[in-house]
């Protein structure tokens, strides 16, 4: 819980949930690939989980979930514009199928993480034959 | 592979509704696995009868059995993470239970033998078992259903059938193992069931003619190195005119 500044303040109960929604969200504002690197584990273990627990925390008040939200939209949005500007651009194929998911209501209501969880995949799969 | 992804959306966008919401770490459990098995194809490794589309075919056809409504509506199985001891169970009840210990959470992608072999393998051996229904009661049907799934899951992960060296450690520890203790009794029985998994794998996996014991059996797991690793395993066979699916197909 101590890797962060933020983190070792939560663990002394000095900052309020809300609080440290509205300071992840400023911490990151411009800077979504520092926060998407930190959540998908390349910058290791550790950032990782403390920033898991950061969102945790911030997520349980509703100012300080609205502001997780918010950093979690932002990183569904560049990971939907990086996989359909990529270059080399996907298959003919496999870009109709991307537009057909992003328009797909059911997959917009989805919240944040879940969307990411499905979009990330792609990522991890682009250059598959089978995409 | 995108598509699928789709359908998994899709298929969590109902569940949502109902109330049913696995944690975020097991729905991103289930997007690498839907992922891998998506795109899998088996490398090459010069087995004999080595042949992908026919992993693709069981492949497409299991994700098909698990994202695909059928003409009601309805998931045709329920998906589930937990504590296991094996890599994967179905239960009637519950569905497919998947080993959650096997597969990382995150959204990087899936890595590890142990986390393929889950994608690959466990899914299309867990799909067969609901397209071939019977209780686990330790009869020769059961005996079979088992055989089956472990063949088509074999196919799908690797490419190619079983070896009959591998199909008899595998015949082996199904009639010894207590985690299928049912097969275990009826075969340790000498009733008429196990008599006929007696002559299963002693005159088709292992090929030795007329009437088979036990103590052959043994004798050649015994020798196992013996055994040449060329031979197929035999193809499972239908019981009692039952469906003998072999690879996950499933009615639209």
């Amino acid at each position: 819980m101590s890797h962060w500044p933020l983190n070792r303040m939560i663990s002394r109960n000095a900052l309020d949930a809300t609080l440290a929604g509205v300071l992840l969200n400023k911490t990151f504002e411009g800077h979504e690939d520092a926060y998407e690197a930190v959540q998908n584990g390349s910058q290791g273990p550790r950032a990782q989980q403390a920033l898991a627990q950061l969102l945790t925390y911030a997520a349980s008040t509703p100012g300080g979930k609205q502001a997780a939200t918010k950093l979690a939209e932002s990183e569904v949005k560049q990971l939907a514009e990086r996989l359909q500007n990529r270059k080399p651009p996907l298959p003919r194929d496999a870009k109709n199928a991307l537009d057909h998911l992003l328009r797909n209501k059911n997959f917009k209501d989805l919240e944040a993480s879940t969307r990411i969880a499905l979009l990330s995949q792609i990522e991890n799969y682009r250059d598959s034959t089978l995409m | 592979m995108i598509q699928n992804l789709e359908l998994l959306a899709e298929r969590w966008s109902d569940e949502f509704k109902k109330g049913e919401r696995p944690s975020p770490e097991d729905q991103q459990r289930l997007a690498k696995v839907v992922a891998l098995a998506s795109q899998h194809i088996p490398e090459n490794k010069n087995i004999p009868e080595y042949d992908p589309n026919r992993s693709r075919e069981i492949l497409d056809n299991t994700l098909g059995f698990i994202l695909r409504r059928d003409k009601l509506g309805r998931y045709r199985v329920k998906m589930k993470w937990d504590d296991l001891n094996t890599y994967g169970r179905w239960f009637p009840d519950k569905g497919i239970v998947l080993n959650r210990e096997l597969v990382k959470n995150g959204n990087d992608k899936l890595a590890g033998d142990k986390a393929i072999e889950i994608a690959a393998y466990t899914l299309p051996h867990e799909v067969n078992h609901p397209l071939h229904p019977g209780k686990p009661d330790g009869s020769y049907r059961h005996f079979m259903n088992e055989y089956r799934a472990w063949y088509v899951g074999h196919v799908a992960h690797v490419g190619s059938p079983p070896s009959q060296q591998q199909a008899l450690v595998h015949v082996y520890l199904l009639v010894s193992d207590d985690r299928s203790s049912a097969l275990k009794a009826s075969f340790e029985s000498n009733g008429g069931e196990s008599r006929k998994m007696v002559a299963f794998i002693g005159n088709k996996i292992l090929r030795l003619p007329g009437q088979v014991t036990v103590d052959d059996i043994t004798r050649k797991i015994k020798e196992l190195n013996a055994l040449s690793e060329n031979p197929r395993a035999p193809i499972p066979e239908s019981v009692d005119g039952g469906p003998n699916n072999l690879d996950n197909r499933f009615e639209p």
